[in-house]
């Protein structure tokens, strides 16, 4: 009924416009009626754009100024300087100073961590010094074995180095025989092949295996055809037919998972609404 | 062929002139690239004074298969590859430098004019030399005046020597096939310069870098070029050596680049023994040998071929690394003793018996001069453990294992700021 | 089938193929190859280092002149030929050197000769020695002829008279 009432006016328009519209476009039509269905929907959205003129645009230079607020212009302090100062004990590993590129460079038993952070390498205590002899411009922060040494050593000094080592008795590590073959492990020497590869555990069928199955080993799986007796055609490259056959049948799957995908978004767009 | 021989003329001139002196054969053959005429006849009468090449095939031309095997019966053996022969039967074998290149023997032209330029020159530095030095010392203004003026004159003498051979193709050739004469000073000069280019830079660069300079000695500036071989197989400097093969003495190959003989130490010495009481390590001298002559032609020097009595002190010591120490560097160093004079083995034998003496001492002692180094390093490896047991090591069963490091009690610091 | 080393790399001189031969054969089971499968993937391939595929590529470039490959001799002839070259240049270099510094000398003395010798004082040397009015009321010599773009074919007008005075 509201249908009817919809398209009588319509109708009028079609009359008025109806002759133009033969006349210049004198498209052939099956229908009588040019005016179908579509084009009430078609009008819908022209309408709601004539409703709502100006809707919200936010374009990028604005977006790029940023908030106002305080956090966005003045980021959390980032913890960076001196953990450690001159003269104090560290141990291997502790971290001396954190910084954003090389302030300082690593001297002596010193070390630079990934973010350029100094950390000691041996026990001892820390100083800040310059060396002219090594480099004119940079400062460097080492760490001393005593506690009233000085850095740097001179350039022709034997370096001063600590063991850091107990002495143990040895233990003989003896590496233990690998008892069965379980998985597949392929020696490529010549002459090994898999199957002269011993396989004991594995010949004794489904064990607990990683993701807390109970199945054979991936490689028996892979072998179950050879077991079978199913042989597959050695691949020929002048088989044309062959390959054409196989090309289509994977072109035909392909769109058979193409129109189930397409089934399944339809039906999915369709709950959505 | 008018413009050609026109060309060709003077260079023809050149050559003959050059072969009166060379052989007669030879003019034949280098005069026939010229002529297009006159081959044939020529070559009628060389093949009827000669015999016939199948009769008698020349091992270094012969390359047809049933005249090898026939030289082979003779007992001659073909000399080359049987295509270098075969390419050297076709090609007129004129030697180098008389090739009929006009360009070339141009080049030759200006480079013998500047040869026979810097030999005049050397000739008259020589006099100059000579004059000097029969100048009582009081005229030529001093001991110190006249011995620098000396030095600088010879030095420049030296050069010159080099200069005037360096552009010679032949001895170019020469030393990339490897028959230069180290007695000649071009040849020593090339050699220093190819060492120079890139095996003494990686020899500096390891041996800085893993810092034998500051720990064995304070200073080392290589100017003699050392190879070392175990067994056969030559030692990369800074390579891992198995002890296996390391408890064998190793040998020596030290190029000297300088005019004379030189006597000079060699002393082999691991700075790397854990010391587990010191908290530290040791030096231990694996070998000490002095009075070795070593000149540019005498290379070779075989580590346990030397005399006992007169020139070795300490013999060769396996090189060991116990388990779980840090690789152990063993720097080779060669050491030139002052003004090559013999030292006294006797003496330093009953003086030298601690092996675990550092090499600054002996160099300050014996007013030594580093010359030329070389590194290799050892580890603990599987046959380890059978060399230090043959070498009466005595800990064998003792192993390295890292200390805990105790870390630092935690400190809250200033824990107001912190709420 | 073994081959003898000495056959073997005879073969291989001559580009015999004897992988069917030797390769022991694989029957049933294909042979494993030592790529792992991650990396054999498509994509996964190591790149290798960028710079080393840019060299290789510029220097295999249908574009890029081919090196320069001489024999044994062909190479020590063109070696003898450029320190010839070489040396000769550096001769001529020298003689230029010289005589630029022997007629600088000259001119040195000639001026010495004049303020010591000419014996008025050295008030002729002065004269010679003022620059005054030297750049200034001269124009620059090669504003003397015709511009033009390229020099002449003749490089000198050999029928060029001065001018008679009239």
């Amino acid at each position: 009924m509201l249908q009817q009432r919809l398209i009588a006016p319509f109708r009028v328009l079609e009359r008025a416009i109806g002759p133009t519209l033969r006349s210049t476009q004198s498209i052939p039509r099956s229908s009588p009626s040019i005016i179908p269905r579509s084009i009430i929907s078609a009008s819908a959205p022209a309408f709601s754009n004539r409703l709502f003129p100006l809707s919200q645009v936010r374009h990028a230079s604005h977006a790029s100024q940023g908030t106002a607020n305080r956090h966005s212009r003045d980021p959390a302090g980032k913890r960076l300087g001196a953990k450690r100062s001159g003269g104090e004990y560290v141990v291997p590993g502790c971290i001396i100073f954190r910084q954003r590129g090389t302030k300082w460079f690593p001297g002596e038993n010193c070390a630079m961590g990934r973010d350029h952070t100094i950390y000691a390498t041996e026990a001892g205590y820390v100083r800040y010094y310059l060396n002219p002899e090594l480099h004119s411009e940079r400062k460097y922060i080492g760490v001393c074995f005593e506690k009233d040494g000085k850095l740097p050593t001179p350039r022709n000094a034997p370096s001063r180095r600590k063991l850091n080592r107990v002495a143990v008795p040895r233990i003989e590590t003896v590496p233990a025989p690998i008892a069965g073959q379980s998985d597949l492990v392929a020696s490529i020497e010549d002459g090994v092949k898999v199957s002269s590869v011993e396989a004991v555990n594995a010949e004794s069928g489904s064990q607990l295996r990683p993701g807390y199955m109970y199945r054979e080993a991936n490689w028996q799986i892979g072998r179950a055809a050879e077991k079978a007796g199913i042989t597959a055609k050695q691949y020929s490259r002048n088989n044309r037919w062959l390959a054409w056959r196989k090309r289509k049948a994977r072109a035909e799957r392909a769109a058979q998972m193409k129109s189930l995908k397409n089934k399944k978004k339809a039906s999915k767009g369709k709950g959505g609404r | 062929m008018a413009h050609c021989e026109r060309a060709a003329k003077p260079l023809l001139q050149c050559l003959q002139k050059s072969y009166t002196k060379g052989l007669p054969g030879l003019q034949v053959q280098a005069t026939r690239a010229f002529q297009t005429t006159a081959i044939a006849r020529e070559e009628a009468q060389t093949e009827t004074k000669s015999q016939p090449f199948h009769k008698s095939p020349d091992p270094a031309l012969v390359s047809s298969p049933r005249l090898e095997r026939r030289l082979l019966r003779q007992g001659i053996s073909p000399i080359g590859s049987r295509r270098r022969r075969a390419a050297l039967e076709t090609s007129p074998n004129i030697p180098f430098e008389q090739l009929p290149y006009q360009c070339f023997q141009e080049a030759r032209n200006i480079l013998q004019a500047d040869r026979e330029e810097k030999l005049k020159d050397i000739v008259t530095i020589r006099e100059k030399i000579a004059r000097l030095e029969a100048v009582p010392t009081e005229q030529a203004g001093g001991l110190q005046v006249k011995n620098s003026k000396l030095v600088a004159m010879n030095l420049h003498l030296d050069h010159l020597k080099v200069l005037a051979d360096v552009n010679d193709p032949l001895v170019k050739k020469k030393f990339e096939d490897g028959q230069g004469d180290m007695s000649k000073p071009i040849y020593r000069y090339l050699a220093d310069k190819k060492w120079r280019e890139y095996r003494r830079k990686i020899l500096v660069q390891r041996i800085t870098q893993m810092k034998v300079i500051p720990d064995v000695l304070p200073h080392c500036d290589p100017v003699v070029d050392t190879k070392l071989y175990f067994g056969r197989t030559a030692t990369q400097p800074g390579e891992f050596v198995n002890s296996r093969v390391s408890a064998t003495t190793p040998k020596l190959d030290v190029q000297l680049f300088e005019r004379g003989e030189k006597l000079v130490t060699i002393a082999v010495v691991d700075s790397d023994i854990p010391n587990v009481e010191k908290d530290g390590f040791d030096y231990r001298t694996h070998y000490l040998a002095v009075n070795v002559p070593i000149s540019a032609t005498s290379t070779k020097v075989d580590l346990s071929k030397l005399s006992s009595e007169s020139q070795v002190v300490l013999p060769w010591m396996a090189p060991t690394a116990q388990k779980g120490s840090p690789y152990h560097r063993l720097s080779v160093f060669i050491m030139e003793q002052k003004d090559a004079k013999p030292l006294n083995v006797a003496d330093i034998k009953a003086k030298e018996t601690d092996r675990s003496k550092t090499l600054r001492t002996l160099q300050a002692r014996y007013h030594l001069k580093a010359i030329g180094a070389h590194l290799f390093r050892t580890q603990w490896d599987e046959t380890m453990e059978e060399v230090m047991r043959e070498n009466g090591y005595s800990d064998v069963d003792m192993e390295l294992r890292r200390k805990r490091v105790e870390p630092l009690p935690y400190k809250r610091r200033n824990p107001s700021t912190f709420r | 089938m073994r081959l003898s080393p000495v056959l073997a790399s005879l073969a291989n001189v001559f580009k015999i193929p004897l992988s069917k031969s030797t390769i022991t054969p694989t029957t049933g089971t294909r042979s494993f190859s030592t790529t792992n499968a991650l990396l054999k993937r498509k994509g996964n391939a190591p790149r290798g280092d960028r710079r080393v595929t840019l060299i290789r590529y510029f220097l295999w470039h249908p574009l890029t002149p081919r090196p320069l490959r001489f024999s044994r001799t062909r190479f020590l002839r063109h070696w003898t030929i450029h320190r010839a070259w070489q040396l000769f240049q550096a001769q001529q270099r020298r003689a230029h050197q010289l005589e630029l510094q022997r007629q600088w000398q000259a001119m040195q003395g000639a001026c010495e000769e004049l303020r010591v010798g000419a014996g008025d004082g050295g008030k002729l040397f002065r004269k010679s020695m003022n620059k005054k009015g030297i750049f200034r009321d001269l124009f620059p010599i090669e504003y003397g002829r015709m511009q033009t773009e390229a020099p002449s074919r003749e490089g000198w007008n050999h029928e060029w008279k001065r001018m008679e005075k009239k």
